[in-house]
């Protein structure tokens, strides 16, 4: 964990079909996934997910964030993959989480301004990168009312 | 489990051979040489290795080493005085043939039957493990038949074999491999189904080119997994070579099955890579073809996928294409043109025509430009354009472009001084630097004055390499040698080249004529390019003048000569002193006559 930290920001188009309920199981198995997969690898994280979108931050040694994209990468619950932000970062955002989940179920006015993020991902990625960072920052919630 | 005595651990263990089992044997009254410790001892130095010492009745004096897995042979089976034929019945290990194989060679070693001295190999009946034997006599009554196990050599030839047909950047099947499997999916068998999946990365070099072959590696390796991933494990993936990969479905080859793959392939190829931290971008193109219908044969197959794909490049990169009946007759037209190109030259079908130029104001002829045609043998008369693409893959353009110069320079010779040539360069004169030698070549061999030739570029060739063409545009204005720039306004060109070098003429294109004259907007860029040629000194050219109308809106806004339509479309060098005598009696050269377009 003492790694230099690689930090990966990216949002996509959301492709799980269904009602509310199946929505939910398929989060939380990816949120499983991640449990799983992302300690052993050195990884942290946050998710945000709402009704068309995805957004991500991988947080870890740069290897095993690649690895771990790639996997995410050929997941076909989502499509569009666009890479907000990448580089080496100074620390960890979300130093805690296995992987942080915030989702739009609940009303959340901030989560809501996620939406226009997929919008202007393409203009600029690099400030809706920054956005969804601070977004995720300030909104992420305990997972549990989903994992339960 | 057999006894201690076999197992593996102690083959090595001197034990077998030690004091108290010599007695033992030589108690059997069978002659027992005294170089055997030695003999056995060196079969048993291998751990892969075991040895039957047998009499001439074909009984066992000793038995010992790995012979319970190799032969299947309990330690009663080669406890001495066991009958060798028997035990090797009741092995539970051999296959039948090596069975009667092995029998034979101990019945004929003790028949004193001359033997090869090679070993013969044995298999189990699993195929599992492969062992050899070798029979010697080491006695007058005694003999040794030597085990040994190759089994893992023979695993490293195959290991070979396997390697030879794996790709080793991505670890899936490479293209001898592949095209084994295609081969034996097509076996025969005209009825079978199978799609084959050509596919190509869109881009790839570029990645190779600015990130490096280490990260162009690592692509092609996630490349790889992804295809691997999106495949049922009925499908074969390979690794052609170079960024070129191939699926074959054998089950359900359908085409909305097919198709479901392909679109799944590409756009599992297209989405972003990270590789060492940085994103790489890259896209997929695939051809497709389905057998029987698309052909039976491997070689058919690929082909007509290899065609597909083609297609769906030119149709814009990342996305799947079937192979339909039309591409291969495009193919093969364009196989017959590519032939047929090749010879032109050298039969004299490449012609030169010439489209003259008029002095709007006063509609005395300036100059003709040369232009390329090709008399095909059955095609009749085609235009540059129709082949020029051709040409250029061909690697023809620039011979064929210094042959229109020479005699295009020539053919000036015969017109009064004042009637320039006008001939277009292309950019490989630029790139082999030999214009100027191909310029002055044919000045000097027509007897032609450099500055009645003109050299015309397009904004293109400019635009590739500046600094090296404008030294050779310089080099040709030392000699006097005019430069025109062609179709100004068409592409990149940007009023900045006008400033970069003096240019003589701009050459207006022609989709700024379009509509004519009754577009303002054209009319306005006209008259602003005729304006601005007029203050830097640089004459402007309208081509596609139809009507007297046009003629004297153009003279109206500035531009100073046309070309094309009206003063004549282009005419073969045998019609050139016609034309001339047509615009002006007294420009009619006396003289022999003109002969044909080829000079």
């Amino acid at each position: 964990m003492n790694d230099a930290i690689y930090k990966l920001v990216y949002c996509s188009r959301n492709q799980i079909r269904g009602t509310p309920e199946e929505i939910i199981r398929e989060i939380r198995i990816i949120l499983k996934s991640a449990h799983r997969n992302n300690p052993p690898a050195g990884v942290t994280g946050a998710l945000l997910f709402n009704e068309g979108l995805f957004a991500q931050v991988l947080e870890g040694p740069v290897d095993s964030v690649s690895r771990i994209f790639e996997t995410i990468q050929c997941d076909g619950r989502h499509s569009d993959v666009t890479v907000l932000q990448n580089g080496p970062a100074e620390h960890r955002d979300f130093p805690e989480w296995s992987m942080a989940f915030a989702a739009s179920s609940k009303p959340n006015p901030s989560l809501e301004s996620a939406i226009p993020i997929a919008g202007t991902a393409l203009s600029n990625p690099s400030a809706a990168g920054e956005q969804v960072l601070q977004l995720l920052r300030d909104v992420v919630v305990q997972e549990d009312w989903i994992m339960a | 489990m057999l006894g201690a005595e076999f197992r593996p651990g102690e083959q090595r263990a001197p034990k077998a051979l030690n004091a108290s089992h010599m007695p033992e044997l030589a108690a059997d009254s069978t002659e027992w040489p005294a170089e055997i410790p030695t003999l056995v001892a060196g079969a048993l130095d291998s751990p892969r290795a075991g040895c039957i010492v047998f009499g001439p009745d074909l009984r066992v004096l000793h038995g010992t080493g790995r012979l319970e897995t190799l032969l299947g042979l309990g330690r009663h089976q080669l406890a001495p005085g066991a009958e060798l034929l028997r035990s090797l019945e009741m092995s539970t290990e051999l296959d039948g043939d090596s069975r009667k194989r092995l029998g034979s060679l101990l019945r004929r070693a003790v028949d004193g039957t001359e033997t090869d001295d090679a070993p013969i190999s044995l298999r189990q009946t699993d195929g599992s493990r492969t062992a050899t034997v070798e029979i010697r006599r080491i006695g007058r009554q005694c003999w040794i038949a030597i085990f040994e196990d190759v089994t893992s050599q023979r695993d490293t030839e195959s290991n070979l074999l396997k390697l030879s047909l794996q790709d080793a950047l991505t670890g899936l099947g490479n293209r001898v491999r592949f095209e084994k499997s295609l081969a034996l999916a097509l076996n025969g068998k005209p009825e079978t189904r199978a799609a084959l999946i050509l596919i190509d990365l869109d881009r790839f070099k570029d990645v190779n080119d600015t990130m490096g072959h280490p990260v162009g590696d690592a692509l092609l390796h996630l490349v790889g997994q992804r295809l691997q991933s999106a495949v049922r494990e009925s499908d074969a993936v390979a690794r052609l070579g170079g960024d070129e990969f191939a699926v074959l479905v054998v089950q359900d080859p359908l085409p909305a099955s097919v198709t479901l793959l392909a679109g799944r392939v590409v756009d599992l190829l297209q989405r972003t890579y990270l590789i060492g931290g940085q994103v790489v971008n890259v896209g997929a193109s695939a051809g497709i073809a389905i057998a029987p219908q698309d052909g039976d044969t491997p070689e058919s197959l690929m082909q007509h996928a290899d065609l597909a794909l083609y297609q769906a490049k030119a149709n814009g990169r990342s996305q799947f294409q079937f192979f339909e009946s039309w591409m291969e007759e495009r193919s093969q037209n364009r196989r017959t043109l590519e032939l047929d190109l090749r010879k032109a030259l050298p039969l004299g079908q490449i012609e030169t025509y010439y489209r003259p130029r008029v002095d709007v104001a006063t509609m005395s002829l300036l100059a003709f430009e040369a232009v390329i045609r090709w008399r095909h043998p059955t095609r009749g008369l085609l235009e540059w354009d129709s082949f020029s693409g051709i040409s250029d893959e061909l690697g023809l353009t620039v011979r064929i472009v210094d042959w229109v110069l020479r005699a295009a320079v020539r053919e000036s010779a015969k017109w009064p001084d004042r009637i320039n040539v006008s001939v277009s360069a292309v950019p490989g004169q630029f790139e082999d630097g030999n214009l100027v030698k191909a310029v002055k070549l044919a000045l000097s061999a027509g007897h032609v004055a450099g500055s009645r030739l003109e050299i015309a570029i397009t904004e293109d060739i400019l635009w590739r390499n500046e600094q090296s063409v404008l030294a050779v545009l310089h080099e040709l204005r030392k000699i006097g040698v005019k430069v025109g720039m062609d179709r100004f306004g068409s592409g990149y060109a940007s009023l900045r080249q006008l400033s970069i070098f003096p240019f003589d003429r701009v050459n207006i294109d022609a989709a700024l004529m379009d509509d004519h004259l009754g577009n303002a907007r054209h009319r306005a860029i006209v008259r602003a390019i005729a304006s601005l040629g007029a203050s830097l000194g640089i004459s402007t050219i309208v081509e596609g003048i139809e009507t007297s109308e046009e003629l004297t809106r153009i003279r109206s806004e500035g531009c100073d000569s046309v070309q094309g339509y009206l003063p004549g479309e282009s005419v073969a060098a045998s019609e050139i002193p016609a034309l001339i005598a047509a615009f002006d009696p007294a420009g009619v050269i006396p003289g022999p006559p003109i002969t044909g377009g080829q000079g």
